[in-house]
């Protein structure tokens, strides 16, 4: 379906690569699949939602055993795709935004929080557009922080996409920023290991040329006007499935930046 | 919708208890449902809780509760029945756990009153029992019970703790493995005139092994495992004829004995449900696995599972995922593969000591001395192979 609002070139200019979308495209329904396409995605959500949760709970200086931990904090998922970081840090008490510029994730998303009863504010678009719409509104920026997770591997162009989720992190906010590394290791894990041998991915839904060294990471953070931290590594215990996080950031890893 | 509990645990035995407590420990709002009235339950039988699971109950504040009530196991001996004397050989209850006995003994029928008056106590949880389920609905929305009375209650996750008829899991479709041995078990508890020093015995004879498991005040609970016509016979005689029969099988060690509470006989067999886990469904203790007595795991197997469901619920509480979500997979990875490798070992155990072959027979008494070391080697494989990481449930840990 046409979305007048959103037609298809304005999408591809920084944010969207028209491979990819349709890589993904083929995939809406299933994000809520423990087993389906987004396996690896579950199988990481709850180390990374605990990440998440602990480092906003300190910088926001949040209990963490409260029962509503993010309670009134508004977070921006940026990429949010069938809404796995959506709703389980809205049941954690923040007020979550979910932009994708992929109407069929959003469609998934919308349904699905509507089944779990989690109010969740779902917009279908880019970042780009957003930045241009709050400059309109008198450059109001409404986010104590921005997720940008497992998504600059799949953007068109990378800096300046950098540039506008910085643009949407409010004074004294925080975003985080995940990702693969583009080396040997990685490219044998999550291409070779999670597309072809484990089946866990569709094929080509990585391109290794696209993955991001920590050091660009850090690079487009700063030129986006951010204060990154160092990197902190993620890593997959192929036997148990459980994540750990370590300092080793040859493959997976999450950059945390404050503005 | 916003439901009216996390979680909803149908079955109050003991598995069904320790689950509700042990999710509710961590944070869940629990609803607890069984079809008997909470107070009726008979049964004679009497746990060797293993050191890990009483850590459990240290944890829940169930094991203060029992006071007087619980005999440490000091030691496990095996013996061959047709040798007539006391192997000096030890087998060790649980060899995960060093220092402190090996083991608790605990009657049921104090269990369960331990348990039962925790969950009352308990803020988290509401006990409705006895009720009649009407029906279960499981939707990628959540669960809803609906009682006879037309009474609808909502969750997140159904766990059956319904014992090893399970309806739940039969109306999942979830298929068993089941395997009837050609035996039976007959427990009671005897007084004994001297000292059982705390030592757990397993005396073998060819129609299966007798336990005799130490109890509190000079008195041991026995399961008698026979070939089905032996305990059908021994259960037809009348208390002198059968205690006369108990003493000679014992040996006199004890010296005199005396029976002090009802005989009661159970049909043996090993049960394993292919799978724990449905849509917003998770299989606990005996729905999901019941083995043969002759480790004393089967009730340890269950505790297990609760402390097990209990992590997973914590991990999805404290980051907002749904409870009912990917997140009952990790207990199904966890839980499965580590209860049927016991399963197969208790089922290996019995094949080898009940055997009449010479040969095995032989074998067995060579075969005591290589459980020492097949445990801690077993133990390894669990852990590395299945283990999660070889982590404990963080209730079973110290």
């Amino acid at each position: 379906m046409a979305h007048t609002h959103s037609p298809p070139e304005t999408l591809k200019t920084v944010s969207v690569d028209p491979a990819e979308m349709k890589s993904f495209s083929r995939m809406a329904a299933d994000w809520w699949d423990p087993s389906g396409p987004f396996k690896p995605l579950h199988i990481m959500n709850g180390a990374r939602l605990g990440f998440i949760k602990d480092t906003l709970c300190e910088h926001f200086h949040r209990d963490p055993n409260s029962e509503l931990p993010l309670k009134g904090l508004r977070i921006l998922d940026i990429g949010c795709g069938g809404g796995l970081l959506c709703e389980p840090l809205t049941r954690l008490g923040a007020r979550m935004t979910g932009v994708d510029a992929l109407e069929r994730n959003l469609k998934t998303a919308k349904t699905h929080a509507e089944q779990m009863g989690l109010d969740i504010d779902y917009r279908h678009g880019t970042i780009e557009q957003m930045v241009a719409a709050s400059e309109k509104k008198s450059g109001d920026i409404p986010f104590d922080a921005v997720l940008n997770m497992e998504v600059i591997e799949h953007v068109a162009n990378p800096p300046e996409f950098m540039k506008d989720c910085g643009a949407m992190v409010r004074e004294g906010g925080i975003m985080f920023c995940s990702t693969i590394n583009r080396t040997l290791k990685a490219f044998t894990f999550a291409i070779l290991g999670a597309e072809y041998i484990l089946g866990w991915l569709p094929k080509g839904t990585h391109q290794y040329r696209k993955f991001v060294k920590p050091e660009e990471i850090q690079t487009w953070l700063k030129s986006a006007g951010l204060s990154p931290q160092p990197g902190i590594g993620m890593s997959l215990n192929p036997v148990t499935s459980h994540w750990r996080f370590s300092d080793d950031l040859s493959i997976n890893y999450v950059t945390v930046a404050t503005a | 919708m916003n439901a009216d509990f996390d979680i909803i645990v149908v079955g109050a035995g003991l598995v069904g208890l320790s689950s509700a407590l042990a999710c509710a420990h961590k944070g869940a709002k629990v609803c607890l449902l069984d079809a008997a009235s909470p107070e009726t339950s008979q049964d004679e039988r009497a746990s060797a809780v293993a050191a890990s699971s009483f850590a459990m109950f240290e944890h829940l504040g169930i094991a203060e509760t029992l006071g007087g009530y619980v005999q440490p196991i000091s030691d496990m001996l095996i013996a061959d029945g047709a040798v007539g004397e006391v192997s000096p050989l030890t087998l060790h209850f649980d060899s995960t756990d060093v220092g402190g006995p090996t083991g608790h003994m605990v009657e049921n029928n104090r269990l369960r009153p331990a348990l039962l008056r925790k969950v009352q106590d308990s803020k988290n949880i509401r006990l409705l029992a006895p009720v009649e389920i009407l029906k279960t609905v499981r939707t990628p929305k959540g669960v809803t019970v609906t009682l006879k009375d037309k009474t609808n209650f909502t969750a997140s996750l159904l766990v059956a703790a319904d014992g090893r008829n399970s309806n739940l899991r039969q109306q999942a479709g979830i298929d068993v493995q089941r395997f009837a041995y050609e035996q039976k078990a007959i427990v009671t508890t005897f007084k004994h005139e001297l000292t059982h020093d705390g030592v757990a015995h397993q005396i073998f004879f060819a129609g299966g092994p007798l336990a005799l498991l130490p109890l509190t005040g000079q008195r041991c609970s026995i399961v008698w495992s026979d070939a089905a016509r032996a305990v059908d016979a021994a259960m037809g005689l009348d208390e002198a004829a059968f205690t006369a029969e108990l003493a000679r099988r014992i040996g006199g060690f004890l010296g005199e004995i005396k029976l002090s509470a009802p005989r009661q006989a159970f049909p043996l067999s090993l049960q394993m449900a292919e799978r724990y886990t449905d849509e917003r469904l998770v299989l606990v203790g005996d729905a999901a696995h019941s083995i043969h007595p002759i480790a004393g795991q089967g009730l340890n197997m269950g505790l297990r599972d609760a402390a097990a469901l209990a992590d997973v619920v914590e991990s999805s509480l404290s980051t907002g995922l749904d409870l009912g979500g990917a997140a009952i997979g990790d207990y199904e990875a966890w839980r499965n593969f580590d209860n049927k490798m016991l399963g197969m070992t208790t089922d290996m155990l019995n094949r080898l000591f009940t055997s009449r072959l010479g040969p095995l027979r032989h074998a067995r008494r060579v075969g005591l001395a290589a459980v020492n070391r097949f445990k801690p080697a077993q133990a390894f494989f669990m852990k590395e192979a299945a283990g999660q990481s070889g982590d404990l449930p963080s209730l079973l840990q110290r």
